[in-house]
């Protein structure tokens, strides 16, 4: 079983990585809104443009709608490093890795292997139990679906995995079975939600001389698939910074800028050694129901607005164009775009309540003109609030 | 401008979608409707057949692309995957007076809302900012807080034509249960291996046919089943098929055990075919199928009930019979044509409200 090390202090000089995780977080709205020690690195601008043009500048990586966070069974927190630099590869599910487990058996001894439990269940067909399984899944209704699919399968192969690294998100019910000691809650967490590009920047953070990516397909050599565009730009920006060589393991995939096609074969002839987690203690779920109680506190006044904001919503879709009642819908939606230039506002609201609809209206505002069909984005955004905090008062209430 | 946004919740191959693809092919014929139309979605397992249904659409997948299109003066947009929606439903509701339609199948989202607990429901925000909203089944539609004037159920849709071509079933008919679904645990169709394990004590030649793509696994899984029941002989996986009306005509009985459904094509499909269904109470089945007339709905899990119900059927023939025609006159009022038509005046209505003065 890996070790678990104290904790490190933050490192003083910002990487990729950690620029990366900033920008993740989604706290930002322009990049003159990110930390000073941000603009100090030279993968900002690129990073900054990437963010722009495949997340507009939101990528929801850490919205938990679903309070899950509140009941996450992890006691550690912390990053995972490889203190014998092994090489660590990525195992995807996609063609290319099916094709390539007997080559993954010759240099299983030499290579650490990330994965999804997805993954985990395709390596433990071949027998392969992977060194860190990182569950994260892109959406809500993706972990929903992911823990409503576990209750009807059988598989032990995430108990036999030495680390899990479940992200804050993720369901209880997906953890079940898992030890203790062996799971932790990855923090910092670089991510934008893509579990593969996560896992790359895991490893480039864990030390590992060496990346190669299996069954991270992305479409054919021949047929990209147009919509993985985000994911393929993340792993070769990702690469271009890494440091160390990126390679491509997975034949037949779509080609990656910097990610060299490699057989798996010439990772061979290394000895890893276990993984060790640097951890400390994660929060106490009794100091996380506090931190969600605060947040929804402080979200109280927003929440008038927004009620008063959907009734003014409804009646001018339902035809009342007075001048009071528009005026009162523009009044009330001006004052949730206004929630948002607050950067501790904005926390409260994504990070709180798991708001969607809203962030991305603070990034691009509605266009007033539009007159009477304001109503629309004032219901969406508007309605999300309310039906959120509501949710989350119910859960403290019931954890009370 | 666009006129209309009609955005469609998923890219299954379930009935909103197949009513959408029926009303391409249905537009091919009417050049008025058919320009300047854009279908915009990211893949999925109709791909191939919208592509061929819409040749006077344009078909796009990147982001980019997408957003694009909301920005082009077309007259109607249709989105058709889920994360386009989420992003591009709020964005057009913030910067066009377009008429927004949403359309809500018994998807993931809706299943989990409704059996499973799922409280967070994005689209139900997008509902409220939605000018109209279809719903499939009017149960689905009742689990969400919609005033009746600005929804529309539409109800089921399946491509039915092809199975009303299937004949009755006839004294020869072999005793075999066809099951079409794809391979995967939380169909349950370990059940009914057992059910017909049971079942031949009694009736020696009763089998079962499996149709469907396996989901990692499965398949296997259920083979070794019935190897250990001593019924590898009775058990049949045949894999997806284009084509299932053979597999029911040459079948008895259509059951599927699942523990997880919306209302499923492959059951529409066998009632347009005349066969009485064995369904389990899940999702929306009920909508289809009243126990006792079209066929018999059972608990799921109930293996018992299950095997109970395939042998009266598999017994009284004149009865099962009898059945398969309630199930094929029934399935009628889910013909794909009929449901596209209802589909097709919400969205004028919708359009001819929001943006009056403009012709379609």
């Amino acid at each position: 079983m890996s070790s678990i090390v104290p904790f490190p202090r933050q490192p003083t000089v910002p990487s990729v990585l950690d620029v990366f995780e900033r920008i993740g977080r989604d706290y930002a709205l322009t990049s003159a809104q990110l930390p000073d020690w941000a603009h100090e690195s030279a993968a900002l601008p690129r990073l900054w443009a990437l963010y722009e043009t495949h997340w507009r500048r939101f990528c929801g990586a850490h919205l938990d709608p679903q309070f899950h966070g509140l009941t996450h069974p992890a006691r550690l927190t912390g990053v995972v490093v490889a203190t014998d630099r092994a090489p660590i590869v990525i195992a995807g599910t996609g063609p290319s890795l099916r094709a390539s487990l007997p080559a993954l058996l010759r240099v299983r001894d030499a290579v650490h292997i990330f994965t999804s439990p997805r993954g985990a269940d395709a390596l433990a067909e071949a027998g392969i139990i992977p060194d860190l399984v990182l569950i994260e899944h892109q959406t809500p209704l993706d972990a929903h679906f992911s823990a409503r699919d576990l209750s009807h399968r059988r598989t032990e192969s995430l108990s036999r995995v030495p680390l899990v690294a479940a992200d804050a998100r993720t369901p209880a019910a997906l953890l079940a079975g898992i030890a203790n000691d062996r799971l932790f809650v990855p923090q910092p967490l670089p991510t934008w939600g893509l579990w593969p590009a996560t896992s790359v920047a895991l490893a480039i953070a864990a030390g590992a001389r060496s990346i190669a990516l299996l069954g991270v397909d992305l479409g054919s050599a021949t047929l990209p698939d147009p919509s993985q565009a985000p994911l393929l730009a993340l792993l070769e920006l990702l690469a271009a910074y890494a440091g160390v060589p990126c390679l491509d393991a997975g034949e037949g995939g779509a080609a990656k800028k910097h990610w060299s096609p490699t057989p798996l074969d010439l990772l061979a002839g290394g000895s890893r050694r276990p993984l060790d987690v640097m951890a400390q203690r994660w929060s106490t779920p009794a100091v996380r129901h506090a931190r969600a109680s605060a947040a929804w506190q402080r979200t109280l006044p927003i929440v008038e607005e927004a009620a008063a904001t959907v009734s003014a919503a409804c009646a001018v879709r339902d035809g009342d164009g007075s001048a009071g009642t528009r005026s009162k819908l523009q009044c009330g939606l001006e004052a949730l775009i206004e929630a948002g230039a607050s950067p501790a506002g904005r926390q409260d609201l994504q990070d709180g309540l798991g708001l969607s609809f809203l962030p991305r209206y603070w990034r691009q505002n509605p266009d007033l003109s539009i007159g009477p069909q304001l109503w629309r984005p004032a219901a969406l955004a508007a309605h999300e609030l309310l039906h959120q905090h509501h949710h989350l008062g119910a859960r403290l209430r019931r954890a009370a | 401008m666009i006129r209309v946004l009609h955005v469609i919740e998923s890219l299954a191959a379930g009935g909103i979608e197949t009513t959408f693809l029926n009303m391409l092919r249905a537009w091919r014929g009417e050049p008025a409707w058919a320009e300047h139309h854009v279908l915009a979605f990211a893949g999925g397992p109709l791909e191939t057949a919208y592509r061929e249904a819409a040749d006077s659409l344009t078909i796009t997948a990147s982001q980019d692309e997408l957003e694009q299109a909301v920005l082009a003066p077309y007259d109607a947009i249709y989105f058709l995957f889920e994360r386009c929606a989420f992003r591009l439903l709020p964005l057009v509701a913030a910067h066009s007076r377009a008429a927004i339609v949403y359309g809500k199948g018994y998807d993931m989202g809706g299943m989990f809302r409704l059996n499973d607990g799922l409280t967070w429901q994005p689209d139900e925000s997008m509902m409220w900012g939605s000018d109209r909203t279809t719903f499939t089944t009017a149960d689905l539609a009742a689990g969400f807080e919609l005033p009746v004037s600005r929804l529309d159920v539409l109800g089921k849709a399946a491509s039915i034509g092809p199975f009303l071509a299937v004949a009755e079933v006839y004294p020869f008919t072999p005793n075999r249960i066809v099951c079409v679904a794809n391979l995967h645990a939380r169909k349950r169709l370990g059940d009914l291996i057992v059910a017909v394990a049971t079942l031949r004590a009694e009736i020696p030649d009763v089998c079962v046919r499996f149709v469907g793509a396996d989901d990692g696994g499965e398949g296997a899984r259920l083979m070794a089943m019935a190897r250990e029941l001593g019924m590898a002989d009775a058990c049949e996986l045949v894999g997806r098929r284009a084509d299932v009306a053979a597999d029911l005509q040459a079948s008895r009985v259509f059951a599927l055990p699942s523990g997880c459904e919306g209302v499923p094509t492959a059951m529409l499909e066998a009632m347009a075919a005349a066969r009485p269904v064995v369904m389990t109470d899940v999702g929306h089945i009920r909508s289809a199928v009243q126990d006792g007339v079209e066929g018999f709905v059972v608990p799921a899990g109930d293996v018992d009930a299950l095997t109970a119900r395939l042998r009266i059927l598999l017994s009284d023939r004149k009865l099962a019979a009898m059945m398969g025609r309630a199930a094929r006159s029934r399935v009628h009022a889910h013909d794909a044509t009929v449901v596209a038509a209802r589909l097709r005046k919400a969205l004028e209505q919708t359009m001819a409200r929001v943006t009056p003065g403009v012709a379609a």
